[in-house]
Protein backbone atom coordinates (compact mmCIF):
# COMPACT_ATOMS: atom_id res chain seq x y z
CA UNK A 1 0.00 0.00 0.00
CA UNK A 2 2.82 2.33 1.13
CA UNK A 3 4.46 1.82 -2.61
CA UNK A 4 1.54 2.10 -4.27
CA UNK A 5 0.98 5.78 -2.72
CA UNK A 6 4.75 6.34 -3.75
CA UNK A 7 4.64 5.57 -7.21
CA UNK A 8 1.05 7.54 -7.48
CA UNK A 9 2.65 10.54 -5.51
CA UNK A 10 5.79 10.27 -7.94
CA UNK A 11 3.55 10.25 -10.66
CA UNK A 12 1.12 13.53 -9.50
CA UNK A 13 4.49 15.44 -9.08
CA UNK A 14 5.83 15.12 -12.48
CA UNK A 15 2.46 15.70 -14.38
CA UNK A 16 2.53 19.26 -11.70
CA UNK A 17 6.14 19.20 -12.96
CA UNK A 18 5.37 18.69 -16.70
CA UNK A 19 2.26 21.56 -16.55
CA UNK A 20 4.86 24.11 -14.53
CA UNK A 21 7.09 23.29 -17.61
CA UNK A 22 4.50 24.00 -20.00
CA UNK A 23 3.02 27.05 -18.72
CA UNK A 24 6.63 28.67 -18.80
CA UNK A 25 7.16 27.92 -22.28
CA UNK A 26 4.01 29.12 -23.22
CA UNK A 27 4.56 32.42 -21.65
CA UNK A 28 7.88 32.26 -23.40
CA UNK A 29 6.43 31.60 -27.19
CA UNK A 30 3.59 34.33 -26.42
CA UNK A 31 5.80 36.86 -25.00
CA UNK A 32 6.56 40.06 -27.21
CA UNK A 33 10.81 40.19 -28.48
CA UNK A 34 11.48 36.34 -26.83
CA UNK A 35 14.23 34.52 -28.35
CA UNK A 36 13.46 31.37 -30.14
CA UNK A 37 16.88 29.81 -28.52
CA UNK A 38 14.64 30.55 -25.09
CA UNK A 39 11.55 28.78 -26.18
CA UNK A 40 13.02 26.19 -28.28
CA UNK A 41 14.76 25.43 -25.04
CA UNK A 42 11.77 25.04 -23.02
CA UNK A 43 9.97 23.21 -25.92
CA UNK A 44 12.42 20.81 -25.17
CA UNK A 45 12.08 20.59 -20.96
CA UNK A 46 8.72 20.02 -21.44
CA UNK A 47 8.80 17.32 -24.21
CA UNK A 48 11.43 15.51 -21.69
CA UNK A 49 9.28 15.63 -18.31
CA UNK A 50 6.73 14.23 -20.47
CA UNK A 51 8.66 11.49 -21.72
CA UNK A 52 9.49 10.96 -18.07
CA UNK A 53 6.18 11.01 -17.32
CA UNK A 54 4.86 8.91 -19.83
CA UNK A 55 7.73 5.96 -19.37
CA UNK A 56 6.53 5.87 -15.28
CA UNK A 57 3.29 4.50 -17.15
CA UNK A 58 5.39 1.40 -18.74
CA UNK A 59 7.07 0.73 -15.36
CA UNK A 60 5.98 -2.57 -13.36
CA UNK A 61 5.57 -0.99 -10.13
CA UNK A 62 3.49 2.14 -11.85
CA UNK A 63 1.03 -0.88 -13.72
CA UNK A 64 0.38 -2.68 -10.22
CA UNK A 65 0.10 0.82 -8.39
CA UNK A 66 -2.79 2.20 -10.98
CA UNK A 67 -4.32 -1.21 -11.12
CA UNK A 68 -4.89 -1.06 -7.37
CA UNK A 69 -5.54 2.50 -6.82
CA UNK A 70 -9.22 3.25 -6.32
CA UNK A 71 -11.39 4.57 -8.41
CA UNK A 72 -11.37 8.25 -7.18
CA UNK A 73 -7.37 8.55 -6.83
CA UNK A 74 -7.32 7.10 -10.67
CA UNK A 75 -10.07 9.58 -12.05
CA UNK A 76 -8.07 12.94 -9.50
CA UNK A 77 -5.14 11.66 -11.57
CA UNK A 78 -6.59 11.23 -14.63
CA UNK A 79 -7.77 14.75 -14.37
CA UNK A 80 -4.36 15.86 -13.16
CA UNK A 81 -2.61 14.40 -16.25
CA UNK A 82 -5.37 15.62 -18.73
CA UNK A 83 -4.59 19.23 -17.58
CA UNK A 84 -1.17 18.91 -18.13
CA UNK A 85 -1.97 17.44 -21.79
CA UNK A 86 -4.48 20.52 -22.42
CA UNK A 87 -1.98 23.00 -21.14
CA UNK A 88 0.47 21.41 -23.86
CA UNK A 89 -2.00 21.09 -26.31
CA UNK A 90 -1.97 24.85 -25.71
CA UNK A 91 1.66 25.66 -25.82
CA UNK A 92 1.90 23.76 -29.42
CA UNK A 93 -1.14 25.69 -31.00
CA UNK A 94 0.36 28.84 -29.87
CA UNK A 95 3.96 28.00 -30.88
CA UNK A 96 2.35 26.37 -34.72
CA UNK A 97 0.48 30.08 -34.71
CA UNK A 98 3.72 32.25 -33.94
CA UNK A 99 5.22 33.72 -37.03
CA UNK A 100 8.88 32.41 -36.81
CA UNK A 101 10.36 32.78 -40.37
CA UNK A 102 11.62 30.07 -42.89
CA UNK A 103 14.55 29.91 -40.88
CA UNK A 104 13.61 29.05 -37.50
CA UNK A 105 10.74 26.90 -38.51
CA UNK A 106 13.29 24.13 -39.24
CA UNK A 107 14.46 24.09 -35.56
CA UNK A 108 10.52 23.99 -34.30
CA UNK A 109 9.28 21.51 -36.42
CA UNK A 110 10.83 18.62 -35.33
CA UNK A 111 10.77 19.65 -31.62
CA UNK A 112 6.96 20.28 -32.32
CA UNK A 113 6.65 16.76 -33.81
CA UNK A 114 8.50 14.92 -30.50
CA UNK A 115 5.93 17.25 -28.69
CA UNK A 116 2.90 16.25 -29.98
CA UNK A 117 3.84 12.51 -30.20
CA UNK A 118 4.26 12.36 -26.46
CA UNK A 119 1.35 14.53 -25.66
CA UNK A 120 -0.53 12.15 -28.02
CA UNK A 121 0.39 9.31 -25.78
CA UNK A 122 -0.23 10.77 -22.63
CA UNK A 123 -3.68 11.86 -23.56
CA UNK A 124 -4.66 7.84 -24.39
CA UNK A 125 -3.49 7.11 -20.67
CA UNK A 126 -5.56 10.09 -18.67
CA UNK A 127 -8.70 9.23 -21.71
CA UNK A 128 -7.99 5.31 -19.93
CA UNK A 129 -7.98 6.36 -16.20
CA UNK A 130 -10.69 8.79 -16.56
CA UNK A 131 -13.41 6.15 -17.97
CA UNK A 132 -14.02 4.76 -15.36
CA UNK A 133 -17.18 2.18 -16.36
CA UNK A 134 -14.57 -0.17 -17.65
CA UNK A 135 -11.51 -1.87 -16.41
CA UNK A 136 -8.02 -0.62 -17.87
CA UNK A 137 -5.46 -3.17 -18.22
CA UNK A 138 -2.11 -1.28 -18.40
CA UNK A 139 0.56 -3.21 -20.12
CA UNK A 140 4.06 -2.76 -20.65
CA UNK A 141 4.99 -1.58 -24.47
CA UNK A 142 6.82 -4.79 -25.32
CA UNK A 143 3.39 -7.21 -24.06
CA UNK A 144 1.36 -4.29 -26.05
CA UNK A 145 3.14 -5.28 -29.03
CA UNK A 146 3.02 -8.98 -28.66
CA UNK A 147 -0.55 -8.70 -28.07
CA UNK A 148 -1.20 -6.10 -30.96
CA UNK A 149 1.25 -9.14 -32.73
CA UNK A 150 -0.78 -12.01 -31.75
CA UNK A 151 -4.46 -10.14 -32.41
CA UNK A 152 -3.20 -9.64 -36.00
CA UNK A 153 -2.15 -12.81 -36.68
CA UNK A 154 -4.44 -15.14 -34.25
CA UNK A 155 -3.20 -18.67 -33.75
CA UNK A 156 -5.01 -22.05 -35.06
CA UNK A 157 -7.31 -23.25 -32.15
CA UNK A 158 -5.87 -25.45 -29.18
CA UNK A 159 -7.51 -28.78 -29.53
CA UNK A 160 -8.79 -28.36 -26.16
CA UNK A 161 -10.94 -25.15 -27.61
CA UNK A 162 -12.27 -26.92 -30.47
CA UNK A 163 -13.55 -29.35 -27.73
CA UNK A 164 -15.20 -26.97 -25.71
CA UNK A 165 -17.35 -26.27 -28.95
CA UNK A 166 -17.71 -29.64 -30.07
CA UNK A 167 -19.48 -30.16 -26.44
CA UNK A 168 -23.40 -30.36 -26.89
CA UNK B 1 -21.73 -19.03 -31.95
CA UNK B 2 -24.73 -19.67 -29.61
CA UNK B 3 -25.08 -19.76 -25.89
CA UNK B 4 -23.92 -22.83 -24.31
CA UNK B 5 -26.60 -24.91 -22.06
CA UNK B 6 -25.18 -25.62 -18.38
CA UNK B 7 -24.41 -28.85 -17.54
CA UNK B 8 -26.91 -31.66 -16.43
CA UNK B 9 -28.64 -30.50 -13.18
CA UNK B 10 -27.75 -27.06 -13.25
CA UNK B 11 -28.90 -24.24 -14.14
CA UNK B 12 -27.04 -20.51 -15.18
CA UNK B 13 -28.36 -17.43 -13.85
CA UNK B 14 -27.52 -13.74 -13.72
CA UNK B 15 -26.52 -12.97 -10.27
CA UNK B 16 -29.23 -11.64 -8.10
CA UNK B 17 -28.69 -10.98 -4.34
CA UNK B 18 -32.56 -11.82 -3.43
CA UNK B 19 -32.46 -15.16 -5.46
CA UNK B 20 -28.72 -16.58 -4.85
CA UNK B 21 -27.68 -17.82 -1.23
CA UNK B 22 -23.61 -17.26 -1.47
CA UNK B 23 -22.75 -17.99 2.37
CA UNK B 24 -22.19 -21.93 1.26
CA UNK B 25 -19.81 -21.17 -1.14
CA UNK B 26 -16.13 -22.33 -0.77
CA UNK B 27 -13.39 -22.67 -3.48
CA UNK B 28 -10.64 -22.79 -1.54
CA UNK B 29 -9.30 -19.36 -2.57
CA UNK B 30 -10.13 -16.86 0.27
CA UNK B 31 -10.31 -14.04 -2.16
CA UNK B 32 -12.91 -15.33 -4.60
CA UNK B 33 -15.30 -16.24 -1.66
CA UNK B 34 -14.76 -12.96 -0.34
CA UNK B 35 -15.56 -11.34 -3.78
CA UNK B 36 -18.44 -13.61 -4.43
CA UNK B 37 -20.25 -13.08 -1.03
CA UNK B 38 -19.40 -9.01 -0.57
CA UNK B 39 -18.41 -7.42 -3.72
CA UNK B 40 -19.67 -9.26 -6.58
CA UNK B 41 -23.33 -8.41 -6.21
CA UNK B 42 -22.25 -4.44 -5.33
CA UNK B 43 -20.27 -3.95 -8.08
CA UNK B 44 -22.62 -5.33 -10.22
CA UNK B 45 -25.33 -3.07 -9.00
CA UNK B 46 -22.69 -0.12 -10.24
CA UNK B 47 -22.27 -1.75 -13.64
CA UNK B 48 -18.76 -2.18 -13.29
CA UNK B 49 -18.91 -6.21 -14.00
CA UNK B 50 -21.25 -9.04 -14.68
CA UNK B 51 -21.57 -12.09 -12.95
CA UNK B 52 -23.46 -15.31 -13.83
CA UNK B 53 -23.79 -18.53 -11.41
CA UNK B 54 -24.30 -21.72 -11.69
CA UNK B 55 -26.95 -23.19 -9.38
CA UNK B 56 -28.33 -26.44 -8.86
CA UNK B 57 -31.84 -27.11 -10.89
CA UNK B 58 -33.08 -29.67 -8.81
CA UNK B 59 -33.31 -27.62 -5.52
CA UNK B 60 -36.79 -25.95 -5.42
CA UNK B 61 -36.47 -23.26 -2.22
CA UNK B 62 -35.27 -19.96 -2.94
CA UNK B 63 -32.67 -18.74 -2.52
CA UNK B 64 -30.28 -21.52 -4.29
CA UNK B 65 -26.82 -22.32 -3.40
CA UNK B 66 -24.43 -20.56 -5.87
CA UNK B 67 -22.04 -23.78 -6.82
CA UNK B 68 -20.05 -22.08 -9.29
CA UNK B 69 -19.79 -18.09 -10.49
CA UNK B 70 -18.10 -16.12 -12.97
CA UNK B 71 -17.23 -12.59 -13.31
CA UNK B 72 -16.78 -10.56 -16.71
CA UNK B 73 -15.58 -6.93 -17.00
CA UNK B 74 -15.47 -4.68 -20.15
CA UNK B 75 -12.23 -3.57 -20.44
CA UNK B 76 -9.35 -1.55 -22.13
CA UNK B 77 -5.37 -1.71 -22.80
CA UNK B 78 -4.33 1.98 -23.58
CA UNK B 79 -1.82 1.82 -26.53
CA UNK B 80 1.72 3.33 -26.56
CA UNK B 81 3.05 4.49 -30.34
CA UNK B 82 1.17 1.74 -31.89
CA UNK B 83 3.04 0.94 -35.11
CA UNK B 84 1.64 1.86 -38.62
CA UNK B 85 0.41 -2.16 -39.32
CA UNK B 86 -1.52 -2.24 -36.54
CA UNK B 87 -3.08 1.39 -36.41
CA UNK B 88 -6.35 -0.72 -37.61
CA UNK B 89 -6.55 -2.69 -35.13
CA UNK B 90 -6.81 0.13 -32.14
CA UNK B 91 -9.90 2.43 -31.61
CA UNK B 92 -8.24 5.75 -30.52
CA UNK B 93 -5.21 4.78 -29.12
CA UNK B 94 -6.59 1.42 -27.32
CA UNK B 95 -7.82 -2.10 -27.94
CA UNK B 96 -10.98 -3.10 -26.75
CA UNK B 97 -11.03 -6.58 -24.59
CA UNK B 98 -12.94 -8.58 -22.36
CA UNK B 99 -11.35 -9.52 -18.76
CA UNK B 100 -11.93 -12.77 -17.07
CA UNK B 101 -12.03 -11.17 -13.47
CA UNK B 102 -13.06 -14.13 -11.48
CA UNK B 103 -14.19 -17.63 -11.74
CA UNK B 104 -14.51 -20.18 -9.57
CA UNK B 105 -16.01 -23.60 -9.01
CA UNK B 106 -17.47 -24.83 -5.47
CA UNK B 107 -14.84 -27.52 -4.11
CA UNK B 108 -17.67 -29.82 -3.31
CA UNK B 109 -18.61 -29.71 -7.10
CA UNK B 110 -15.60 -30.12 -8.99
CA UNK B 111 -14.49 -33.58 -10.64
CA UNK B 112 -17.87 -34.66 -10.09
CA UNK B 113 -17.30 -35.27 -14.48
CA UNK B 114 -19.84 -32.07 -15.28
CA UNK B 115 -16.77 -30.28 -16.44
CA UNK B 116 -18.26 -26.84 -14.67
CA UNK B 117 -14.95 -24.86 -15.21
CA UNK B 118 -14.58 -25.98 -18.81
CA UNK B 119 -18.69 -24.98 -19.43
CA UNK B 120 -17.75 -21.43 -17.61
CA UNK B 121 -14.67 -20.66 -19.74
CA UNK B 122 -17.13 -21.81 -22.56
CA UNK B 123 -19.69 -18.90 -21.59
CA UNK B 124 -16.33 -16.25 -21.14
CA UNK B 125 -16.03 -16.79 -24.68
CA UNK B 126 -19.33 -16.92 -25.80
CA UNK B 127 -19.98 -13.46 -24.24
CA UNK B 128 -16.38 -12.48 -25.52
CA UNK B 129 -17.39 -13.01 -29.44
CA UNK B 130 -20.98 -11.18 -28.65
CA UNK B 131 -18.98 -8.44 -27.44
CA UNK B 132 -16.61 -8.35 -30.79
CA UNK B 133 -20.00 -8.42 -32.78
CA UNK B 134 -21.74 -5.51 -30.41
CA UNK B 135 -19.50 -3.22 -29.65
CA UNK B 136 -15.98 -4.26 -30.47
CA UNK B 137 -13.31 -6.69 -28.05
CA UNK B 138 -10.35 -8.19 -29.78
CA UNK B 139 -9.07 -10.68 -26.99
CA UNK B 140 -10.12 -12.30 -24.02
CA UNK B 141 -7.64 -11.67 -20.90
CA UNK B 142 -7.45 -13.67 -17.94
CA UNK B 143 -4.85 -13.03 -14.52
CA UNK B 144 -4.08 -16.94 -13.00
CA UNK B 145 -2.61 -17.81 -10.08
CA UNK B 146 0.17 -20.32 -10.76
CA UNK B 147 -1.74 -23.52 -9.58
CA UNK B 148 -4.39 -22.94 -12.45
CA UNK B 149 -2.07 -21.58 -15.34
CA UNK B 150 -2.02 -25.48 -17.03
CA UNK B 151 -5.86 -24.84 -16.79
CA UNK B 152 -5.72 -21.66 -19.02
CA UNK B 153 -2.46 -22.90 -21.15
CA UNK B 154 -4.77 -25.96 -22.30
CA UNK B 155 -7.36 -23.71 -24.14
CA UNK B 156 -4.80 -22.01 -25.97
CA UNK B 157 -4.43 -18.85 -23.05
CA UNK B 158 -0.93 -16.96 -24.37
CA UNK B 159 1.44 -15.67 -21.18
CA UNK B 160 2.67 -11.60 -21.88
CA UNK B 161 5.98 -12.13 -22.13
CA UNK B 162 6.66 -9.75 -18.97
CA UNK B 163 3.67 -10.62 -16.89
CA UNK B 164 3.81 -15.13 -16.87
CA UNK B 165 0.36 -14.54 -15.20
CA UNK B 166 -1.49 -12.61 -17.35
CA UNK B 167 -3.29 -14.75 -20.37
CA UNK B 168 -5.21 -13.80 -23.09
CA UNK B 169 -6.83 -15.66 -26.13
CA UNK B 170 -7.93 -13.68 -29.34
CA UNK B 171 -11.32 -13.64 -30.10
CA UNK B 172 -10.22 -14.42 -33.57
CA UNK B 173 -9.17 -17.74 -32.04
CA UNK B 174 -12.43 -18.21 -30.54
CA UNK B 175 -14.11 -17.79 -33.39
CA UNK B 176 -12.35 -20.24 -35.30
CA UNK B 177 -12.77 -22.92 -33.07
CA UNK B 178 -16.82 -22.08 -33.28
CA UNK B 179 -16.20 -22.45 -36.82
CA UNK B 180 -14.13 -24.71 -36.95
CA UNK B 181 -17.75 -27.39 -35.56
CA UNK B 182 -20.14 -26.10 -37.60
Amino acid sequence: MATQAIVINEIEWRTDATTAKAGKAFSAVVQHGARHLVVLSSIRDVTIAMNELRERFHLKSSICALEEAQDVQREQLGRKIRYAVDKVHMLLSATKAAPMGKYWKRFYAPRLAALESVNRELRVHCDAMLDLDSAVVFLSKSDQDFVLESVNNPKEPSEALLQVFARK
Amino acid sequence: VSKPIAPDGYLLERLNSSLHSREEFACGVEALDVFLKEHAAQVQRKFLSATQVLVESSVNERPRQVRAFITLVSAQIPLDCCPEKFRKLSNKGSLPAMLLARMAVDLKHRNKGKRLGEFLLHIAFFEAVEQAERSGCSLLMVDVKPTSLDFYLRYGFMPLPENGTRLFLPVETIIKAARHRS
